[in-house]
């Protein structure tokens, strides 16, 4: 695979897994286990309930695009 | 040429592999064999150096009937010696490379050139047949690599060095051992004493280096499939505490940094 973020929502992270997101320039990692493989792959994991978090999140963005907020972050 | 055939075999002496002890070469053994097949007991079997008696003997018990040395001191020039006490002779065998000493393998190529005679290598078998005229022609199948096998022709004369891997039968006879006999012929060693064709060799004591011993790796194949890839990998950001709202911010964050969302 070849994406640019490339979100593992609960992916322990198996050999195969991580051989083929080999080409995935962001990994933004959801899981409950901070030993996991994916872990050492990932460049953000977030520790937590897979299902909780992507609805927070959701919420989250969808507040942010509803506010029209500036990001804090310099362009 | 004569209209007898004149074969010769050089033999040397051999070590055994792991006592040392003094014993025919193998392939010297081999050279001869070939040679009596070609020549029977006509064979002249020739020797250039100082080898002790005991080796000797053994190609007597191998099928020798008489052997003539020519004493050679250590710095003596066996080549040509051998071509001036060869001159005559039609076919001459030799093995491959000595076991010990210098053991370079030139010996065939170095005698041919003084001879000035053509030389055959990694010869398995050979025949030799009279041509229509009153010369003598050689019929030779040489080993090559892989299994496969080359017949040539040549007319003699002929240096050929024979093959190890030869097939013939080297039957050990003591009887023949003690009825053998060593000649030494004095040929004067000074005629091809050629100082300037030694190879300019100096010989020192190895030096023995301690060798460094490896652990050996036994990984299983996931094991070295999971070091590859996650090799690579530096491992990144890990969100353990917070709540859930604030484990969202962090991954919006990420993505806000990294211009991956526009909002």
């Amino acid at each position: 695979m070849n994406a640019t973020t490339y979100f593992a929502i609960g992916i322990s992270g198996a050999v195969q897994h991580l051989q083929g997101i080999k080409g995935c320039r962001h990994v933004i990692a959801i899981n409950r286990d901070g030993g996991a493989p994916i872990v050492k792959r990932a460049d953000l994991t977030v520790i937590g309930d897979a299902e909780e978090l992507m609805q927070a999140l959701i919420t989250r963005v969808s507040q942010a695009r509803n506010q029209g907020e500036v990001p804090e972050v310099e362009r | 040429m004569s209209s007898a055939l004149a074969v010769a075999a050089l033999i040397s002496g051999g070590r055994h592999p792991v006592s040392g002890a003094p014993r025919a070469c193998r392939g010297d053994a081999v050279a001869m064999a070939l040679g009596r097949r070609i020549a029977g007991d006509a064979l002249r079997v020739v020797h250039a150096g100082t080898e002790q008696e005991s080796s000797l003997q053994d190609y007597l018990a191998l099928g020798a009937d008489t052997i003539e040395v020519m004493p050679l001191d250590k710095n003596g020039d066996a080549v040509a010696a051998l071509a001036s006490h060869l001159k005559n002779v039609d076919l001459i065998l030799t093995g491959t490379r000595a076991e010990f000493g210098a053991g370079s393998g030139m010996l065939p190529y170095a005698l041919a050139r003084a001879l000035a005679r053509p030389v055959i290598a990694n010869v398995l078998e050979a025949r030799v047949q009279r041509t229509a005229g009153d010369g003598w022609d050689a019929e030779i199948r040489q080993f090559l690599p892989k299994g496969q096998r080359r017949r040539v022709a040549c007319a003699l004369p002929l240096v050929i060095a024979v093959h190890p891997l030869a097939p013939v039968e080297l039957k050990y006879a003591y009887a023949r051992r003690v009825s053998g006999r060593i000649e030494r012929c004095q040929e004067p060693a000074t005629i091809g004493l050629h100082v300037m064709q030694q190879p300019s060799w100096t010989v020192e004591t190895a030096s023995r280096r301690p060798v460094r011993l490896k652990a050996r790796e036994t990984k299983s194949a996931h094991a070295r499939m999971q070091a590859a890839v996650v090799a690579e990998a530096k491992g990144g950001v890990v969100a353990f505490e917070g709540t859930t709202v604030d484990k969202a911010q962090v991954m919006l964050n990420y993505l806000r940094e990294h211009r991956l969302v526009d909002f």
